[in-house]
């Protein structure tokens, strides 16, 4: 048995949700305003959803905003003063999927490498995650091909599986040894009934998953040693309408730009804002030289970063979770899944590998 | 977000009281003066807002100039919609679409115009249909497609001419033994197509700003599906796309210069007693002048929801007729050119701010419920318009959305059944096809002959000639400008370009001596031009296609026409 999991009667959730409310800002998946199952703050424990469809929108958004003020510019007597950006108020993401905290995990080391990102490192810093591992495989994810999921081992603050009458909670960190020592009369030691229960529940779900079937490794071998046809990059670009929605939704893209906007009292913000890199001018350099532009230039540029191994080589992971939300958002026929096939065999048919 | 007034020259934050004063004062001085007046409302607004901006152009400001933009453009194709269906859970359009076996594409690049259309093509295609593309240039679609028919700037009916002759021979024929003789290459694969079809999708892009060209495209479009239906197929969905969502609408409640609301003529003596029994007072029954001649012809102009200069085809004019306006009220959501422009700029509630109404292509009116709160100061645009029509003290004063929901259902009798619960249904409420014998009819051939373009002349051996393709631009839509997810192909090909580009053939430029990206020199009758090229492996030689986007750099060797002939020299 891990000696540090413990559990929690689903009675006593609510109770431990409401203490640490008192102390950190919660974001979890609830209804939105339209009735949409979304991660948004909430404002009580019952607020949160423990049986939902992950939302399209991933957390993202609560490490690398849409739309960051990084820096402002204030003028005054002729002189610039140049303030940071406000620092970040510490926040606990509960109920976050699996796919979606490695996600997290990812940004903040892709943020953290050769020039690192203070922004996004006090934001990532300041960041519980709670997850809650799968226990029934979502219909258009693929996890378990990125090893992100279902159930995680790493790259959590806490990883909450629900046995039924009560949630077997893993403490993947201090921060999260501080959440349940906010109530730690609430909590009790896991027992070996318990750790087993949890056990089989991981691996029943990686049955339904069909690790099997996994191609990723075998795209990720043939692009890092330039086994791609060019011709295959050409072939998939006109099942791309160039929407951009597979990077918008996408919870480990993190290109972006820079805009400034004018504010009416002399001052002015510095913002990142999320790009992508399927647009056509996204990397037009200042002379003028576009070097992707055209499609399957970018198209082929997206799948290497993804697929690629050069992040696997550097720390073991993969620029791809396996959320499945592209699945849901390609407009054509682009999806993750259909690629990696496509890259696997060589060839192109335009036919999603999920249809 | 607030009410702004120009004071000196400058735009100045206002209250409510002081903009909604200074607008009625200065419209209403206009009105006293009787100089003329108009009105835009737009396929952006709900129903609700653009019956009340009907009714602020008839009764209160006395005049029957108002219009919306690109309406001729959906005049021309809309006619021409047939998509099955009665009940709400019929199949949808998108259904129909994606279970045709042959679909044609008359496009710009509706990838980038229509991305939901261009998506269920690929969903079609990806269940084995087979796709026939026309247009000026091979799209993105056209590398998927099984035949392309090539429309040429000289003479852009030919080719439709050819295909539907040779579809009409080869339905004549056995079949299954579609062998087409006498034709291009392109034009015999693309009937041969066709003459397969058993269930065909005609999907119409408004491709082109000039209404006659698309009625007379719409009228061959029609002759090729009835040759289809003779041929064994069945009746083919034809799906017209709208520029903005929402056009079908605001001509239902009455924004254009020539039909009273619910499509009735404007002498129309049932549809006048029933407007009169609401708006009272006397409205203005007469016609007006339409969208693009109002900018040259009225001293005051109330805009809502819409910029004039993004669908004209010389932008900087549009803008500079509006600067030199007496007044200029504008009420929108976004900040355009227009309301830079504005003597007076009233902030109203944007899509998913406030509820409202709105019309599909066929026919289906369902509400949009308010689910943000309003920003800032901005209010619902039907309360702006309420308020506007009370101070120049129209008789028709709505308190409440309801209110005006009502007047609509007294009104226009097709929408007498709309009400808030049937149209908060899943589908809708029906309202019915557009009613052909009330909208211009599209001319059949013998008219379609005589378009306004050189191109009747033959032209002269060595010269080029410069047109104009498309008439939607994203990248001008302040809904794309203003939305991150939406900043897509237009923006970025405008960053790519910024002094603007025009489309050349490959071989062409190869024989000018000219490669991507340089520049060329371009001079007409009307005057000169430096622009970039960019080049196409597929379009008709000898013409330079101007991208929509990129319009107002040429716009003084055009001089507003569709087609002109150019000299270019390398620059």
């Amino acid at each position: 048995v891990n000696s540090a999991a413990r559990t929690i009667s689903r009675h006593d959730v609510n109770a431990w949700l409401a203490l640490i409310l008192r102390e950190w800002e919660v974001i979890a998946p609830t209804r939105g305003a339209g009735g949409d199952e979304v991660f948004a703050p909430i404002a009580m424990p019952e607020d949160v959803l423990w049986e939902f469809e992950n939302p399209l929108a991933p957390p993202k958004q609560f490490l690398l905003p849409q739309t960051e003020p990084i820096a402002r510019f204030r003028r005054a007597d002729g002189h610039y003063t140049v303030e940071p950006a406000e620092a970040p108020r510490p926040r606990v993401l509960f109920n976050v999927r699996s796919c979606d905290a490695s996600a997290l995990a990812f940004l903040r080391d892709a943020y953290a490498y050769d020039l690192p990102d203070d922004v996004i490192a006090r934001r990532a810093a300041s960041l519980t995650v709670v997850t809650l591992a799968c226990v029934t495989p979502c219909p258009v994810g693929f996890c378990v091909c990125s090893d992100s999921g279902p159930f995680l081992h790493r790259d959590f603050d806490l990883q909450l599986t629900s046995l039924g009458e009560s949630l077997f909670v893993e403490v993947g960190s201090d921060k999260g040894r501080d959440l349940v020592a906010l109530a730690p009369a609430l909590f009790h030691s896991a027992s070996d009934d318990e750790q087993a229960r949890r056990d089989s529940a991981e691996r029943e779900t990686l049955g339904l998953l069909g690790v099997e079937t996994c191609h990723f490794g075998s795209a990720m071998r043939r692009i890092s040693t330039h086994r791609v046809p060019e011709a295959l990059w050409e072939a998939m670009s006109p099942w791309c309408v160039e929407c951009g929605g597979c990077t918008h939704v996408c919870p480990t893209c993190y290109c972006f730009s820079v805009a400034d906007s004018k504010e009416t009292d002399g001052c002015s913000t510095r913002c990142r804002l999320w790009d992508s890199c399927q647009y056509d001018a996204f990397t037009m350099e200042a002379s003028g030289h576009n070097p992707r532009a055209v499609r399957p230039e970018r198209i082929k540029r997206r799948f290497h970063h993804k697929v690629s191994a050069q992040y696997f080589r550097r720390d073991g992971r993969v620029g791809c979770v396996g959320c499945g939300r592209c699945v849901k958002v390609c407009m054509g026929a682009l999806d993750m899944p259909t690629v990696v096939a496509a890259i696997r065999r060589g060839s192109w048919s335009g036919v999603p590998a999920h249809a | 977000l607030f009410p702004q007034v120009r004071e000196h020259g400058a735009l100045r934050r206002a209250t409510w009281d002081e903009a909604l004063a200074a607008a009625v004062l200065s419209l209403d001085r206009l009105r006293s003066q009787g100089v003329p007046l108009g009105v835009i409302g737009s396929g952006r607004a709900s129903n609700e807002e653009n019956f009340l901006a009907v009714a602020l152009a008839r009764t209160a400001l006395h005049t029957g100039t108002l219009d919306a933009a690109l309406r001729g453009c959906y005049e021309a194709l809309a006619p021409l919609a047939r998509i099955a269906g009665g009940a709400p859970h019929d199949p949808t359009a998108f259904a129909q679409l994606e279970g045709a076996d042959v679909v044609v594409v008359i496009e710009g690049d509706v990838a980038t115009s229509h991305p939901r259309i261009a998506t269920s093509i690929l969903r079609a295609l990806r269940r084995g249909s087979r796709l026939v593309t026309v247009g000026w240039h091979h799209s993105e679609l056209t590398r998927l497609a099984d035949a392309h028919v090539m429309l040429g700037a000289a003479a852009p009916l030919d080719a439709l001419q050819a295909l539907q002759r040779a579809l009409h021979e080869a339905v004549q024929q056995t079949p299954g033994a579609a062998k087409v003789e006498g034709v291009t290459a392109e034009i015999g694969a693309a009937a041969s197509v066709l003459a397969r079809a058993r269930q065909a999708a005609f999907v119409l892009a408004p491709f082109d700003a000039n209404p006659a060209l698309l009625a007379a495209i719409a009228s061959l479009v029609a002759a090729l599906t009835d040759d289809l239906v003779v041929g064994g197929g069945g009746k083919p969905l034809i799906l017209p796309l709208p520029v903005r969502a929402n056009t079908r609408g605001a001509l239902d409640m009455g924004v254009t210069p020539h039909l009273l609301p619910g499509r009735f003529p404007l002498d129309d003596a049932g549809a006048r007693e029933r407007l009169r029994a609401l708006w009272g007072g006397t409205p203005n029954w007469t016609a007006g002048v339409g969208f693009d001649a109002m900018l040259g012809d009225v001293r005051g102009l109330v805009v809502f929801a819409d910029d004039p200069a993004a669908s004209h085809r010389w932008p900087s004019h549009a803008a500079s007729a509006l600067a030199s306006l007496d007044a200029l009220v504008v009420c929108d959501s976004y900040v355009t050119g227009a309301s830079r422009a504005a003597h007076v700029v009233l902030p109203i509630a944007a899509f998913g701010e406030s509820t409202g109404s709105v019309t599909s292509l066929e026919g289906r009116v369902q509400q949009c419920q308010e689910c943000v709160v309003t920003p800032g100061e901005v209010r619902a645009g039907w309360r702006v318009l309420s308020d506007l029509l009370k101070g120049l003290g129209a008789t028709y004063q709505p308190t409440s959305l309801d209110d005006v929901h009502r007047g609509i259902q007294r009104a226009i009798p097709q929408y007498a059944a709309c009400d808030a619960s049937g149209m908060m249904r899943n589908g809708g409420v029906r309202v019915g096809a557009v009613d052909r014998d009330i909208l211009p009819p599209a001319p059949r051939k013998s008219q379609a002959a005589h378009l306004p373009s050189v191109a009747d002349a033959p032209t002269p051996a060595g010269a080029w000639r410069l047109r104009y393709e498309g008439a939607f631009d994203w990248g001008d839509d302040p809904v794309v400008l203003s939305s991150p997810l939406l900043r897509r192909s237009t923006q970025s090909a405008r960053k790519r370009h910024p002094d603007g580009v025009v489309a050349m053939n490959a071989a062409d430029a190869e024989a000018l001596g000219v490669r991507e990206g340089w520049r060329v020199h371009l001079r007409s009758a009307n005057g000169e031009a430096e622009v970039a090229v960019t080049l196409r492996p597929a379009q008709e030689r000898g013409t330079l296609f101007v991208p929509y986007a990129h319009r107002e750099r040429v716009a003084p060797v055009a001089n507003g026409a569709e087609v002109v002939e150019v000299d270019v020299r390398r620059a």
